[in-house]
């Protein structure tokens, strides 16, 4: 029985039309026309993240010291390194897809399943490619921007890239006993992980004026330097005006 | 001695155009600046009170603080009284050195190094930089958007972007797009902003005396 990862692929898609075409408003905000929903979202994503997620990394970091969870994200990383090739072959670069192949069998092997990272050691960078990334080099236009409850920021092309990743990954198809309940476990691991990584940054968040309006800004920015295409915000502060030089 | 007219000419034409001089004497301006800014960041042996004081002098002088303050508030700053302004740039200025203290804070201890720059017009230029963080010990690239007055005398920063995952943070064009945004949902109601910079203003001096803060802490 596959009850999670073998639906999410067909279900993540259907979810995104279902919520830009009948459960979406658009509003006035030509940049983010959903900005009333996201928003929404947003405080139900940052309700959860205090309730929860972020006392959990609070407690997964007091109970841990750095090199465990060093080794931790390490064997996170390399469990998404096939499906990082899957894309590179997607994109073309096939080098990069070799080197992510060795990474993957080296670190498997000699790091004892992920827990080191002698590929890194030997001069074998880390890359990461997800679907998303993969249909925006083919050109895919992100669409608006989109909140949704417990993904986060992320528009129609990555929601969509998402579903392929859990198709294309191919991790997710050895079947194997309680192999849904090993995924599900290794994908909250990963997730407390991440979150506890990101401690720090989100602490910075809050010393924001609108800490929205920077998350739309931060994920739009770092999703167009991986796919390399260049970030445009409308509305920016660049164009100078002749009163600015009177001084 | 067509030529020798050709020539002078072209001389005198370099000579005139700002733009021609403006990127060596914008470097220079950045390089001396900067690293001043960040020395006040730096020096032991005076007081946290002293060392805020003495940064934000520095910056007064290298960055015209008004300016980027109306530019943040986007349309909104030309509907503003003299008395409104006033008020919402006394906080704004706070609240911006704290920004800038915090940034900058990755980069203790170490020094700019200005690696060349380039005309974005006869009175703006973009100097580039670079520093190595304090905390990654990697080399990050600093920009800095530098303006020439009308009477060409006086250079003024007028953003300063950092690399950032392999794009740039311009600061102030990120505090404008927050300014913007929370005006926008609040009617414009330039006293509502105030009061959330206060409130994080408070949160910022709370960070810095538990030791979560910026370099100003001790």
């Amino acid at each position: 029985m596959k009850p999670v990862f073998h639906l999410l692929p067909r279900t993540l898609p259907v979810f995104a039309a279902m919520a830009l075409s009948g459960c979406l408003t658009a509003g006035p905000n030509p940049d983010d026309p959903y900005e009333d929903f996201n928003r929404q979202m947003f405080a139900f994503n940052d309700g959860v993240d205090r309730a929860i997620v972020k006392p959990v990394a609070q407690g997964y970091r007091a109970v841990t010291n750095e090199p465990i969870r060093e080794g931790v994200g390490n064997f996170s990383s390399n469990l998404g390194e096939p499906l990082t090739a899957v894309n590179h072959v997607l994109q073309g670069k096939l080098p990069d897809a070799g080197a992510t192949v060795s990474r993957f069998l080296i670190n498997s092997t000699i790091g004892l399943a992920g827990i080191f990272d002698p590929a890194s050691s030997i001069g074998i960078q880390r890359t990461k490619e997800d679907f998303g990334q993969t249909l925006g080099s083919w050109g895919v236009d992100s669409g608006p921007y989109l909140v949704m409850p417990l993904i986060g920021p992320t528009n129609p092309r990555d929601l969509t890239g998402m579903g392929g990743d859990l198709a294309l990954n191919p991790l997710n198809y050895p079947e194997f006993e309680n192999d849904d309940a090993i995924r599900a476990g290794t994908a909250v691991l990963w997730g407390v992980d991440a979150r506890e990584g990101a401690l720090e940054a989100t602490g910075e968040l809050d010393q924001q004026i609108d800490p929205y309006t920077t998350v739309r800004r931060l994920y739009g920015r770092t999703r167009a330097a991986d796919i390399g295409i260049p970030y445009e915000e409308p509305n920016d502060a660049s164009d100078l005006t002749d009163d600015e030089l009177d001084f | 001695m067509r030529l020798f007219s050709i020539i002078a000419a072209a001389v005198a034409l370099t000579i005139a155009a700002p733009s021609a001089f403006a990127d060596k004497r914008a470097e220079a301006f950045v390089q001396s600046n900067a690293n001043s800014a960040l020395s006040a960041l730096n020096d032991r042996t005076i007081t946290a009170e002293q060392r805020e004081a003495k940064f934000g002098q520095y910056m007064n002088q290298f960055a015209n603080m008004q300016s980027i303050a109306r530019r943040v508030l986007g349309v909104k700053a030309r509907s503003l009284s003299d008395a409104e302004f006033n008020r919402y740039y006394k906080i704004f200025e706070t609240y911006a050195l704290e920004v800038y203290q915090v940034h900058f804070d990755q980069f203790r201890g170490e020094a700019i190094r200005v690696t060349g720059s380039k005309d974005d017009g006869p009175q703006r230029s973009t100097v580039e930089s670079v520093i190595k963080s304090s905390q990654t010990g990697k080399d990050t690239k600093v920009f800095w958007d530098v303006l020439l007055s009308n009477d060409g005398k006086t250079y003024r920063v007028r953003d300063v972007g950092i690399e950032l995952g392999g794009s740039i943070l311009w600061l102030a064009q990120e505090q404008q797009a927050q300014f913007v945004s929370f005006l926008d949902r609040n009617n414009g109601d330039i006293d509502k902003l105030i009061g959330r910079i206060n409130v994080l203003l408070a949160d910022m001096e709370a960070r810095k005396k538990d030791g979560r803060g910026s370099a100003f802490k001790g």
